[in-house]
Protein backbone atom coordinates (compact mmCIF):
# COMPACT_ATOMS: atom_id res chain seq x y z
CA UNK A 1 0.00 0.00 0.00
CA UNK A 2 2.29 2.64 1.07
CA UNK A 3 6.48 1.75 -0.22
CA UNK A 4 8.24 1.15 3.13
CA UNK A 5 10.27 4.93 4.15
CA UNK A 6 13.55 5.46 2.35
CA UNK A 7 15.22 6.84 5.23
CA UNK A 8 18.28 8.34 3.87
CA UNK A 9 19.42 4.90 3.18
CA UNK A 10 20.25 3.91 6.81
CA UNK A 11 17.57 0.85 6.15
CA UNK A 12 19.93 -0.18 3.05
CA UNK A 13 22.62 0.68 4.90
CA UNK A 14 21.87 -1.85 7.64
CA UNK A 15 21.40 -4.61 5.26
CA UNK A 16 24.42 -4.05 2.95
CA UNK A 17 26.65 -2.34 4.87
CA UNK A 18 28.41 -3.69 8.09
CA UNK A 19 28.47 -0.28 9.91
CA UNK A 20 25.89 2.17 11.28
CA UNK A 21 26.97 5.91 12.06
CA UNK A 22 24.56 7.70 13.95
CA UNK A 23 25.61 11.07 12.51
CA UNK A 24 23.20 9.69 9.29
CA UNK A 25 20.68 7.64 12.07
CA UNK A 26 19.55 11.46 13.43
CA UNK A 27 18.23 14.20 11.35
CA UNK A 28 19.85 14.41 7.94
CA UNK A 29 22.87 12.96 6.75
CA UNK A 30 25.88 15.19 5.68
CA UNK A 31 26.72 16.46 9.16
CA UNK A 32 29.29 18.06 10.18
CA UNK A 33 32.33 17.19 12.52
CA UNK A 34 35.13 18.44 13.64
CA UNK A 35 37.71 17.02 16.95
CA UNK A 36 36.61 18.87 20.12
CA UNK A 37 37.28 17.81 23.98
CA UNK A 38 35.02 16.00 26.38
CA UNK A 39 33.10 18.74 27.86
CA UNK A 40 32.73 16.92 31.30
CA UNK A 41 33.68 13.85 32.73
CA UNK A 42 32.08 10.90 33.38
CA UNK A 43 28.86 12.68 31.58
CA UNK A 44 26.84 10.07 29.29
CA UNK A 45 25.35 11.06 26.49
CA UNK A 46 22.27 9.31 24.97
CA UNK A 47 21.42 9.42 21.43
CA UNK A 48 18.63 8.17 19.43
CA UNK A 49 18.48 5.28 16.54
CA UNK A 50 16.19 3.48 14.53
CA UNK A 51 16.75 0.28 12.55
CA UNK A 52 14.44 -1.33 10.00
CA UNK A 53 15.91 -5.06 10.05
CA UNK A 54 17.31 -7.04 12.48
CA UNK A 55 20.90 -6.90 12.78
CA UNK A 56 23.45 -9.04 14.66
CA UNK A 57 25.93 -6.25 16.58
CA UNK A 58 29.12 -7.51 17.22
CA UNK A 59 30.88 -4.21 18.29
CA UNK A 60 30.43 -0.46 18.98
CA UNK A 61 32.87 2.49 18.15
CA UNK A 62 33.70 6.19 18.58
CA UNK A 63 35.76 8.66 16.87
CA UNK A 64 39.17 9.68 18.63
CA UNK A 65 39.87 13.42 18.02
CA UNK A 66 43.26 14.73 18.19
CA UNK A 67 43.87 13.84 22.14
CA UNK A 68 43.11 10.67 23.60
CA UNK A 69 43.26 9.89 27.05
CA UNK A 70 41.64 8.07 30.48
CA UNK A 71 38.16 5.44 29.43
CA UNK A 72 35.72 5.17 27.60
CA UNK A 73 32.39 3.09 27.27
CA UNK A 74 29.88 2.75 25.31
CA UNK A 75 26.77 0.67 25.09
CA UNK A 76 23.19 0.17 23.74
CA UNK A 77 19.74 0.80 25.11
CA UNK A 78 16.31 0.26 24.56
CA UNK A 79 13.63 2.90 24.37
CA UNK A 80 12.79 1.97 28.11
CA UNK A 81 16.42 3.11 29.04
CA UNK A 82 16.98 -0.22 29.95
CA UNK A 83 21.15 -1.24 28.86
CA UNK A 84 21.15 -4.40 26.18
CA UNK A 85 24.98 -3.98 24.63
CA UNK A 86 27.71 -2.13 26.96
CA UNK A 87 31.60 -2.52 25.98
CA UNK A 88 32.66 -1.69 29.59
CA UNK A 89 35.51 0.79 30.94
CA UNK A 90 38.09 0.59 28.13
CA UNK A 91 41.37 2.30 27.56
CA UNK A 92 41.17 5.50 24.85
CA UNK A 93 43.29 4.56 22.60
CA UNK A 94 45.15 5.97 19.21
CA UNK A 95 44.10 9.80 17.75
CA UNK A 96 41.96 10.46 14.87
CA UNK A 97 40.92 7.22 14.08
CA UNK A 98 37.93 5.02 14.94
CA UNK A 99 38.27 3.12 18.15
CA UNK A 100 35.95 -0.63 17.90
CA UNK A 101 35.71 -1.91 21.35
CA UNK A 102 34.39 -5.76 20.99
CA UNK A 103 30.95 -6.49 22.24
CA UNK A 104 29.04 -9.87 23.10
CA UNK A 105 27.48 -10.25 19.96
CA UNK A 106 23.30 -9.40 20.21
CA UNK A 107 20.63 -8.97 18.05
CA UNK A 108 18.47 -5.92 18.05
CA UNK A 109 14.99 -6.23 16.65
CA UNK A 110 13.56 -3.33 14.64
CA UNK A 111 12.79 -0.87 16.76
CA UNK A 112 14.17 2.70 18.66
CA UNK A 113 17.01 2.15 20.59
CA UNK A 114 19.51 4.69 22.28
CA UNK A 115 23.40 4.64 21.67
CA UNK A 116 25.17 5.07 25.51
CA UNK A 117 28.67 7.27 25.37
CA UNK A 118 30.57 7.73 28.05
CA UNK A 119 34.31 9.36 28.67
CA UNK A 120 36.40 9.51 32.04
CA UNK A 121 37.92 13.13 31.58
CA UNK A 122 37.72 16.47 30.04
CA UNK A 123 41.53 15.84 28.04
CA UNK A 124 40.10 13.06 25.31
CA UNK A 125 38.80 14.50 22.18
CA UNK A 126 36.54 12.82 19.71
CA UNK A 127 35.10 14.13 16.66
CA UNK A 128 31.70 15.76 17.07
CA UNK A 129 28.97 17.78 15.45
CA UNK A 130 28.30 21.11 17.26
CA UNK A 131 23.95 21.68 15.99
CA UNK A 132 22.62 24.12 18.83
CA UNK A 133 21.27 22.31 21.87
CA UNK A 134 17.84 23.59 21.31
CA UNK A 135 18.04 21.10 17.62
CA UNK A 136 19.57 18.68 19.86
CA UNK A 137 16.89 18.33 22.36
CA UNK A 138 14.29 18.81 19.47
CA UNK A 139 16.04 15.28 17.96
CA UNK A 140 15.56 13.41 21.29
CA UNK A 141 19.67 13.47 22.47
CA UNK A 142 19.78 13.10 26.16
CA UNK A 143 22.64 13.54 28.73
CA UNK A 144 23.35 11.96 31.85
CA UNK A 145 25.45 13.02 35.11
CA UNK A 146 27.49 10.64 36.69
CA UNK A 147 30.28 9.60 39.55
CA UNK A 148 32.79 7.60 37.44
CA UNK A 149 33.04 5.31 34.32
CA UNK A 150 30.77 2.42 33.24
CA UNK A 151 27.54 3.11 32.01
CA UNK A 152 24.66 2.40 34.07
CA UNK A 153 22.32 -0.68 33.56
CA UNK A 154 19.16 1.70 33.60
CA UNK A 155 19.68 4.79 32.23
CA UNK A 156 18.11 8.14 33.66
CA UNK A 157 18.72 11.09 31.13
CA UNK A 158 17.52 14.65 31.15
CA UNK A 159 17.87 16.83 28.15
CA UNK A 160 20.99 17.65 26.70
CA UNK A 161 22.82 20.91 27.25
CA UNK A 162 25.67 20.73 25.13
CA UNK A 163 26.17 21.20 21.55
CA UNK A 164 28.18 17.91 21.65
CA UNK A 165 27.34 14.91 19.43
CA UNK A 166 29.49 12.55 18.88
CA UNK A 167 30.68 10.27 16.10
CA UNK A 168 29.97 6.44 17.29
CA UNK A 169 27.97 3.79 15.76
CA UNK A 170 27.42 -0.05 15.51
CA UNK A 171 29.22 -2.60 13.85
CA UNK A 172 27.79 -5.36 12.45
CA UNK A 173 31.21 -7.23 11.50
CA UNK A 174 34.44 -7.28 13.94
CA UNK A 175 36.70 -4.92 11.97
CA UNK A 176 36.44 -1.76 10.46
CA UNK B 1 4.50 -4.82 17.02
CA UNK B 2 7.04 -3.38 14.52
CA UNK B 3 7.05 -5.52 11.02
CA UNK B 4 10.07 -7.90 10.48
CA UNK B 5 11.07 -5.41 7.47
CA UNK B 6 10.50 -1.59 7.85
CA UNK B 7 11.73 1.34 9.75
CA UNK B 8 10.10 2.42 12.30
CA UNK B 9 9.30 6.06 13.33
CA UNK B 10 11.59 7.66 15.70
CA UNK B 11 10.20 8.48 19.62
CA UNK B 12 10.78 12.18 18.67
CA UNK B 13 10.38 13.25 15.00
CA UNK B 14 11.21 16.17 13.13
CA UNK B 15 9.60 18.22 9.72
CA UNK B 16 13.26 17.48 8.55
CA UNK B 17 13.18 13.94 9.28
CA UNK B 18 13.07 11.59 6.20
CA UNK B 19 9.31 10.87 6.91
CA UNK B 20 8.23 14.43 5.40
CA UNK B 21 8.85 15.80 1.91
CA UNK B 22 11.34 18.59 2.81
CA UNK B 23 13.51 16.14 3.20
CA UNK B 24 14.66 15.47 0.36
CA UNK B 25 15.74 19.70 -0.16
CA UNK B 26 18.53 19.04 2.67
CA UNK B 27 17.44 21.22 5.77
CA UNK B 28 20.45 19.80 7.61
CA UNK B 29 20.49 19.90 11.13
CA UNK B 30 23.50 21.90 11.84
CA UNK B 31 22.67 24.73 9.04
CA UNK B 32 19.56 25.31 10.88
CA UNK B 33 19.51 28.95 12.73
CA UNK B 34 17.48 31.11 14.63
CA UNK B 35 14.70 33.15 13.07
CA UNK B 36 11.72 35.62 13.25
CA UNK B 37 8.51 33.92 12.35
CA UNK B 38 7.86 35.05 8.44
CA UNK B 39 4.15 36.60 8.68
CA UNK B 40 2.33 37.13 11.97
CA UNK B 41 -1.33 35.19 11.91
CA UNK B 42 -0.02 32.75 8.78
CA UNK B 43 -0.10 29.01 8.90
CA UNK B 44 2.60 26.90 7.50
CA UNK B 45 2.01 22.74 6.75
CA UNK B 46 5.05 20.47 6.75
CA UNK B 47 3.86 17.18 4.37
CA UNK B 48 5.10 14.18 6.48
CA UNK B 49 4.07 10.24 6.19
CA UNK B 50 3.18 7.51 8.63
CA UNK B 51 4.06 4.06 8.30
CA UNK B 52 2.59 2.34 11.10
CA UNK B 53 0.29 3.65 13.97
CA UNK B 54 1.39 5.81 16.14
CA UNK B 55 0.20 7.46 19.38
CA UNK B 56 1.26 11.27 19.63
CA UNK B 57 2.08 12.93 22.97
CA UNK B 58 3.30 15.90 22.88
CA UNK B 59 4.60 18.53 20.16
CA UNK B 60 7.27 20.56 20.52
CA UNK B 61 8.82 23.33 18.43
CA UNK B 62 13.28 24.09 18.94
CA UNK B 63 13.11 27.92 20.26
CA UNK B 64 16.02 30.14 19.28
CA UNK B 65 17.42 33.39 21.21
CA UNK B 66 14.13 35.51 21.38
CA UNK B 67 11.06 33.86 22.84
CA UNK B 68 8.25 36.25 22.36
CA UNK B 69 4.30 35.88 21.04
CA UNK B 70 2.29 33.02 21.18
CA UNK B 71 2.32 29.82 18.73
CA UNK B 72 0.01 26.85 17.98
CA UNK B 73 1.11 23.90 16.55
CA UNK B 74 -1.32 20.94 15.00
CA UNK B 75 -1.65 17.99 13.33
CA UNK B 76 -4.09 17.94 9.94
CA UNK B 77 -5.22 15.18 7.72
CA UNK B 78 -4.33 15.72 4.14
CA UNK B 79 -7.86 17.25 3.71
CA UNK B 80 -7.19 19.90 5.64
CA UNK B 81 -9.42 18.49 8.61
CA UNK B 82 -7.53 19.17 12.12
CA UNK B 83 -6.71 16.14 14.11
CA UNK B 84 -4.92 17.45 17.32
CA UNK B 85 -3.59 20.96 17.95
CA UNK B 86 -2.08 22.78 21.16
CA UNK B 87 -4.24 25.66 20.92
CA UNK B 88 -2.66 29.29 21.87
CA UNK B 89 0.48 28.72 23.62
CA UNK B 90 3.05 31.34 24.69
CA UNK B 91 6.19 30.88 23.34
CA UNK B 92 8.20 30.29 27.00
CA UNK B 93 11.54 30.61 28.37
CA UNK B 94 14.20 29.35 28.70
CA UNK B 95 15.57 30.61 25.19
CA UNK B 96 17.57 28.33 22.91
CA UNK B 97 15.59 25.37 24.04
CA UNK B 98 13.22 22.88 22.95
CA UNK B 99 9.78 24.14 24.24
CA UNK B 100 7.25 21.16 24.37
CA UNK B 101 3.58 21.20 24.32
CA UNK B 102 1.27 18.88 25.51
CA UNK B 103 -1.76 17.96 23.61
CA UNK B 104 -4.38 15.37 23.98
CA UNK B 105 -2.86 11.90 23.37
CA UNK B 106 -3.55 10.98 19.38
CA UNK B 107 -3.44 8.20 17.12
CA UNK B 108 -2.17 8.43 13.48
CA UNK B 109 -3.08 6.23 11.20
CA UNK B 110 -0.88 5.44 7.91
CA UNK B 111 -1.46 7.97 5.19
CA UNK B 112 0.02 11.53 4.85
CA UNK B 113 -0.61 13.87 7.18
CA UNK B 114 0.51 18.00 7.64
CA UNK B 115 2.48 19.54 10.66
CA UNK B 116 1.03 22.70 11.23
CA UNK B 117 2.86 25.79 13.17
CA UNK B 118 1.24 29.54 13.36
CA UNK B 119 2.17 32.64 15.40
CA UNK B 120 0.44 35.61 15.88
CA UNK B 121 3.84 37.97 16.46
CA UNK B 122 7.45 38.33 13.90
CA UNK B 123 9.98 38.38 16.72
CA UNK B 124 10.31 35.33 18.41
CA UNK B 125 12.86 33.20 16.89
CA UNK B 126 12.75 29.36 16.11
CA UNK B 127 15.30 27.20 14.56
CA UNK B 128 14.63 27.37 11.29
CA UNK B 129 16.40 26.63 7.33
CA UNK B 130 15.15 29.01 5.16
CA UNK B 131 16.40 27.87 1.08
CA UNK B 132 14.38 29.54 -1.92
CA UNK B 133 10.59 29.51 -1.74
CA UNK B 134 10.51 27.66 -4.70
CA UNK B 135 12.03 24.06 -3.48
CA UNK B 136 9.61 24.64 -0.54
CA UNK B 137 6.86 25.26 -2.73
CA UNK B 138 7.85 22.06 -5.07
CA UNK B 139 7.85 19.84 -1.78
CA UNK B 140 4.38 20.45 -0.77
CA UNK B 141 4.70 22.63 1.69
CA UNK B 142 1.15 24.63 1.93
CA UNK B 143 -0.22 28.11 3.66
CA UNK B 144 -2.96 29.44 5.05
CA UNK B 145 -3.13 33.79 6.20
CA UNK B 146 -5.62 34.72 8.95
CA UNK B 147 -4.99 31.32 10.81
CA UNK B 148 -3.96 32.00 14.22
CA UNK B 149 -5.05 30.14 16.48
CA UNK B 150 -5.04 27.35 13.59
CA UNK B 151 -8.30 26.84 12.65
CA UNK B 152 -10.70 23.95 11.49
CA UNK B 153 -10.59 23.38 8.19
CA UNK B 154 -7.35 24.97 6.82
CA UNK B 155 -7.68 26.35 2.89
CA UNK B 156 -4.10 25.49 2.31
CA UNK B 157 -2.34 27.37 -0.70
CA UNK B 158 1.44 26.70 -1.93
CA UNK B 159 3.94 28.20 0.43
CA UNK B 160 5.22 31.47 -0.93
CA UNK B 161 8.05 31.65 1.83
CA UNK B 162 11.55 30.00 2.72
CA UNK B 163 10.69 29.01 6.12
CA UNK B 164 11.20 25.31 7.56
CA UNK B 165 11.13 25.47 11.38
CA UNK B 166 12.32 22.62 13.36
CA UNK B 167 9.33 21.54 14.97
CA UNK B 168 7.78 18.06 15.34
CA UNK B 169 5.94 15.90 17.84
CA UNK B 170 6.71 13.30 20.11
CA UNK B 171 5.04 9.89 20.40
CA UNK B 172 4.15 7.16 23.20
CA UNK B 173 6.27 5.40 25.14
CA UNK B 174 7.81 9.06 25.74
CA UNK B 175 6.09 12.32 26.71
CA UNK B 176 8.45 14.09 27.28
CA UNK B 177 12.02 15.76 26.19
CA UNK B 178 12.72 16.67 29.22
CA UNK B 179 13.88 12.99 30.93
CA UNK B 180 14.71 9.78 29.56
CA UNK B 181 12.67 7.41 30.21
Amino acid sequence: MYPRPAVNGIQTQLRILPMMSLLGAVGNVGLTYASAVYPTANKIYYIPFRIGATVLVKRLYCVNGAAVSGNIDLGVYDQNGKRLIVAGSTAQASTNVPQAIDTTDTELLPGCYYFGIQCSNTTSAFFRNNSAVSLLQGRGLYMETAGGIGLPSTATGVRITNAYFPACGLMMVTAI
Amino acid sequence: MYPRIGMPHPLVFNVNDPEASVVTLGGRLDQATGGTYPVANRAYFFPFRVFHPILITALYMSNGATISGNFDLGIYDINGNKKVTTGSTAQAAPNNTAQVIDITDTWLQPGGWYFAISSDATTGTVFRSSLTANLYKQSGVLQMSSAFPLPDPATMVATSDNYIPNIGWIRAPRTTLATFP
